[in-house]
């Protein structure tokens, strides 16, 4: 099961993978990026490419990010 | 350093979005030593490739991405010429093997084809991937080992091929791991679909135009991301930091493969000579003295002098068997009586007039030879023989019994995407609606798809769309980036190669849409691979003589004696009554038969060359008619131009009197006054003409010209520029003009259905076709269930409607009808229908153009009747119902109401439904209907045109024929067309204020009868008229 969160997080970086993000009041590490992948989007309504990273939390969670431009999403959480 | 083995062009068919130029420059712009292309398979990008990779400086390697069997990709590399000639096989085996375009490799024929090739894992298509994304690591693993046991520890290699998809990192770990274990190599590659990120769009839009999406849509084939591109060696392995053994590997492999083809080494094949001749040289000779003696009687020193000197040529550039070849084919088509005629610049060749190839005679009309054939040159010589269009197939089949389907196969040509095309195709991925796409693509002129931008820009009937404008934009931005890349393979017109060796050491083999087994090139690319291609072309003309001198009764005409001094035939051009004429039959030629007054072949041969683009727009037309009719002094600017000229009147029309120019005031060589020829005809660079221009005045000048003068001749040859015809070619086809004309003249009846029996043909619709017939009192009655036949029949001065010129007719239905007529003639509709079984929408057909009249039951009755008759019939109610969705009719303001019982439909709905199935009038003209009410409104019928003073206003209206924007010589827009009615055509031009005025009524994009007030002009013989206002006829009618 996971569950579509798409908000806006806050995330620490190390040579461009996500380190940390914020997350309901706390900071959850991340302890590996398992996959990453780009997603081009609509284009044709000038929506930009998305760089997405599902990563293993060190709590044992796996989440979704996304980088669009500069800003960071999470995108989905895995129960 | 990095390089791409895994790279897919424009010729991998709408699944490659950069041209392999720009692919190839940016690979070495990357400072990559080689690149590699592979295409879904197919090897047509290969020589294009080679050439483009040669010019760069980097290393070609070649190789293809082959759907297996199941649909699983690999990637297949050639090291060598064998490996390719492999590949060929493989692929050949993969079209040939399964349905067309749908080609899959059987992985034991690629296995025993496995010399000389490198087969990669593939893409996450591929098999082992696919396995392993699925997490079947075992079945991945067998399948690797499998592989590894067919092709080869050294030849079989693991594949990392993509990054930056959901999956990639573990696949890519997987796959790697599987390498070691295996003691695989492995390499990396990028699957590369387009050259740069930015070009991702132009593919995507590809990929929606191959699936047939919307962008809006979803679908698998769509890419996620657009990382598909050339990546430099830095963006490769910071997305590849974990395999450098992998990056090692790639090059390696690309070292251990070489460029697997020479390209231009010729492979024409010996012909076979009868016994007692030394050599194909001998037996040439022989031919062409003996057809020497045939052709002139007594050869003289000149015809033998002539014949040496080209042979003398042919012998050393080594074209013997070609000639005898062409010869062959030639011989059979007189044996079998299919007609035909050699055109082009073999008419130029005393020995291909002796050996029966073409019909004008060189020496008698001081044609040149170098401007078809030099040894400077030494290129092949081109030579075309049309044969008649129904009749061209024998001959292919002549080809392919006389040296073996495996040494012959077509010529492909590679559709590309057009103005209209893309437009249309990015319309309907875009999302427009199919309505408002028709009519964009309509009102698009023929123009290659860069111009697109600019026609928008400049076109008014493009200008008035009412469109939005960011959404317009985006669609001729995108449709502009499609041009020219290849849409599709299909089957060139004419061309064959006959091959040495076979031709599958060249080229895979496919099946074409028309079934005949095509190369995967076109006929550029195959002079490059060194096959020789011979067109056999089709001219529905030839067939159309042939048709009329069937129907001919009575006394044959012998076509080959025709008189070619006849007054009438000469007196009907004077007149401009040319339509179906061939090539005289435009408005432009008609303009020029009405002023010129042809009285002889020359005439006809000069009327052919005038109307072209180079001499309109080299301004050579009016003075070549004013000196014709003694109106102005014929001067030279140098007294030896006078020799080159004098036929021509002292003016530029024929490519061979450009050589001779430059020859005899510049001492160019032969291949140097070739080159300016082909400078200049085929409209190339402003330098390249500056250039060659420069080098003109140069050698003049050295030769006592002074630069003046020089100056002032290079002027009026350039002139020329863009397109002229050669005068042998102009020959070839002014003879056929005449005879055409001959035929139409004493022979209307017959001529005029042979027009209609071998349509589409010619300059005009059908409908202008009949409205001509019926004005040379020609009767054309309508289709008839009981006399009607396949093909159009004739008898004295009438011509019967022929069922294959019904809308939507098929063989299977009009055999079904004429064997059942054979037991006995339909005695009532319920009769037919009982006894012949036909789809609904053709019995639909057939009772809305009026095949059951016979009858005495109304059309409308008759709709009511089939509806029953179908549902017996087919027994779906659906289909039948589907009998009642009538058509709006085209010039009618009411609607045919459903109403049963003996009512019939207006003169207008049956005249619509007419046009609609049939491409003509029947019962009548629409404009004979609205006659009345056009003449209380001051609108005269074409035929008046000429008691109308010159300069006097009129009014005109019509159904438009044609409307186009030919090149004019002051370089602006004018716009020609005819309006068609009951009596004829009245031609009507439209200067440039006004086509911006009116443009969207000129070119509307649907049928739109309409109505011109303008001033009408008398030129010689001709009339027109010059709009001032353009308008819907619909507007005064309503």
């Amino acid at each position: 099961m996971s569950k579509i969160v798409d908000q806006p997080v806050l995330v620490v970086c190390e040579k461009g993978n996500p380190k940390r993000f914020f997350w309901i009041k706390k900071w959850v590490t991340v302890k590996a990026v398992i996959d990453k992948w780009n997603e081009v989007g609509r284009w044709w309504e000038d929506e930009k490419e998305k760089t997405f990273y599902r990563v293993l939390a060190g709590e044992g969670g796996v989440y979704e990010l996304y980088l669009n431009q500069k800003h960071w999403n999470l995108y989905r959480v895995f129960d | 350093m990095f390089l791409h083995l895994h790279v897919h062009s424009p010729y991998s068919f709408l699944d490659g979005a950069s041209g392999i130029t720009k692919l190839v420059e940016r690979a070495a712009d990357l400072g990559m030593p080689a690149i590699a292309l592979t295409d879904h398979n197919k090897l047509s990008g290969s020589v294009r490739f080679i050439k483009a990779a040669q010019k760069a400086g980097i290393k070609p390697i070649i190789g293809c991405e082959v759907t297996m069997e199941g649909g699983f990709h690999l990637t297949v590399l050639c090291q060598n010429n064998t490996g390719y000639r492999n590949l060929c096989a493989v692929l050949t085996q993969a079209h040939l093997g399964n349905e067309r375009e749908s080609p899959m490799a059987d992985l034991h024929t690629l296995a025993s084809h496995k010399e000389g090739l490198f087969v990669l894992s593939g893409c996450r298509k591929g098999l082992i991937p696919s396995l392993i994304l699925q997490k079947r690591f075992k079945e991945a693993r067998q399948t690797a080992e499998y592989y590894k046991h067919i092709f080869g520890q050294e030849s079989f290699v693991i594949e990392l091929s993509e990054s930056l998809l959901p999956g990639s990192m573990s696949l890519n770990k997987s796959l790697s791991e599987l390498a070691a274990s295996l003691n695989l190599p492995t390499v990396v590659t990028n699957n590369v679909h387009y050259a740069t990120k930015e070009d991702f769009q132009i593919h995507d839009i590809l990929t929606c135009i191959r699936t047939l999406t919307k962008l809006e849509d979803v679908h698998p084939e769509r890419r996620l991301n657009s990382e598909n591109y050339l990546k430099s060696s830095e963006e490769m392995k910071a997305e590849y930091k974990g395999y450098p053994e992998a990056f090692y590997m790639t090059r390696a492999l690309a070292e251990q493969c070489e460029c697997p083809l020479e390209l231009r080494v010729q492979n024409f094949p010996a012909f076979a000579y009868p016994k007692g001749f030394k050599s194909s040289n001998h037996f040439l000779r022989h031919l062409v003295f003996q057809g020497a003696g045939g052709r002139y009687g007594k050869i003289t020193h000149e015809v033998k002098a002539r014949l040496e000197h080209e042979l003398s040529i042919i012998g050393q550039l080594g074209y013997e068997d070609y000639f005898l070849v062409v010869w062959d084919l030639v011989n059979f088509a007189a044996r079998q009586n299919i007609r035909h005629a050699g055109r082009g610049s073999a008419a130029d060749s005393a020995v291909a007039y002796c050996l029966g190839i073409t019909d004008v005679d060189p020496i008698a009309h001081n044609l040149l030879f170098e401007r078809f054939m030099s040894l400077e040159r030494g290129e092949k010589p081109d030579i075309d023989v049309d044969f008649d269009a129904r009749r061209r197939d024998e001959v292919t089949a002549y080809v392919y019994k006389k040296y073996g389907d495996a040494h012959v196969a077509s010529v492909a040509t590679y559709n590309t995407f057009q103005a209209r095309s893309s437009v249309r195709d990015v319309g309907k991925a875009m999302g427009y609606a199919q309505d408002e796409i028709g009519i964009i693509a309509k009102r698009l002129p023929h123009i290659p798809g860069y111009q697109i931008e600019n026609a928008f820009k400049s076109l008014p009937e493009l200008k008035s769309l009412d469109i939005p404008e960011k959404r317009l934009k985006t669609l001729i931005e995108t449709a502009g980036k499609l041009s020219g890349l290849p849409r599709f393979l299909s089957t060139h017109l004419g061309g064959v190669v006959i091959s040495k060796t076979p031709v599958t050491w060249l080229s895979p083999l496919e099946l074409s849409a028309k079934g005949v087994n095509i190369l995967q090139f076109d006929k550029d690319d195959v002079e490059d691979l060194g096959l020789v291609k011979i067109d056999l072309l089709s001219l529905r003309t030839l067939g159309a003589v042939e048709d009329s001198l069937g129907f001919i009764e009575g006394t044959k005409l012998d076509y080959d004696r025709i008189p070619l001094d006849d007054k009438a035939t000469f007196r009907r051009l004077q007149y401009a009554d040319t339509i179906g004429i061939f090539q005289l039959e435009s408005p432009a030629q008609r303009g020029l038969q009405a002023r010129l007054g042809a009285e002889n072949i020359e005439d006809i041969v000069a009327s052919v060359a005038l109307i072209r683009p180079g001499p309109i727009k080299g301004d050579m037309v009016e003075p070549f008619i004013r000196r014709r009719h003694g109106e102005e002094d014929i001067t030279y600017l140098d007294s030896r131009l006078e020799p080159i000229l004098k036929n021509t009147y002292g003016v530029v029309l024929f490519q061979e009197q450009v050589i001779e120019i430059a020859s005899v005031i510049a001492g160019f060589t032969p291949g140097e006054a070739d080159k300016l020829r082909r400078v200049m005809t085929h409209g190339r660079s402003f330098d390249e003409m500056e250039k060659i221009g420069r080098l003109f005045i140069e050698k003049a000048v050295k030769r006592g010209v002074t630069e003046q003068v020089a100056a002032e001749i290079f002027k009026c040859i350039r002139g020329y520029a863009s397109y002229g015809f050669c005068e042998a070619h102009a020959r070839a086809f002014a003879t056929t003009a005449y005879k055409t004309a001959y035929l139409i003249e004493h022979y209307p009846a017959e001529f005029y259905g042979s027009i209609l029996n071998n349509q589409p043909m010619g300059f005009y619709p059908v409908s202008t076709i009949c409205v001509e017939a019926k004005n040379h009192g020609v009767e054309v009655l309508g289709p008839s269930i009981n006399h009607s036949g396949k093909d159009v029949a004739v008898t004295g001065l009438s011509i019967r409607i022929p069922f294959k010129m019904i809308s939507g007719m098929k063989q299977n239905a009009i055999t079904s009808i004429i064997r059942e007529r054979a037991k006995g003639k339909f005695k009532s509709f319920y009769d037919f229908t009982r006894r012949v079984k036909l789809d609904s929408d053709i019995l639909r057909n057939l009772i809305l153009c009026g095949c059951f009249d016979e009858f005495g039951i109304s059309r409308k009755s008759l709709l009511w009747q089939a509806k029953d008759a179908c549902m017996v019939a087919d027994s779906t109610p659906p289909q039948a119902e589907m009998l009642l969705a009538l058509p709006d009719p085209v010039y009618c303001t009411h609607k045919a109401a459903g109403v049963p019982g003996q009512m019939e439909f207006s003169l207008g709905e049956k005249v619509a439904f007419e046009y609609q199935i049939l491409g003509t009038g029947v019962s009548a003209h629409p404009m004979e209907i609205w006659r009345g009410k056009l003449r209380k409104q001051g609108f005269i019928a074409s035929r008046e045109l000429s008691s109308i003073k010159p300069g006097d206003f009129v009014k005109a209206g019509g159904i438009p024929v044609r409307p186009h924007r030919p090149p004019t010589k002051s370089g602006r827009t004018v716009v020609f067309l005819s309006l068609e009615d009951e009596y004829g055509l009245t031609d009507i031009t439209c200067f440039e204020n006004v086509y911006a005025k009116y443009g969207k009524f000129l070119f509307p994009g649907k049928l739109m009868p309409l109505g011109v007030w303008g001033q009408v002009q008398k030129r010689g013989n001709g009339f027109s008229v010059t709009a001032k206002t353009v308008f819907p006829l619909s507007y005064v009618l309503s």
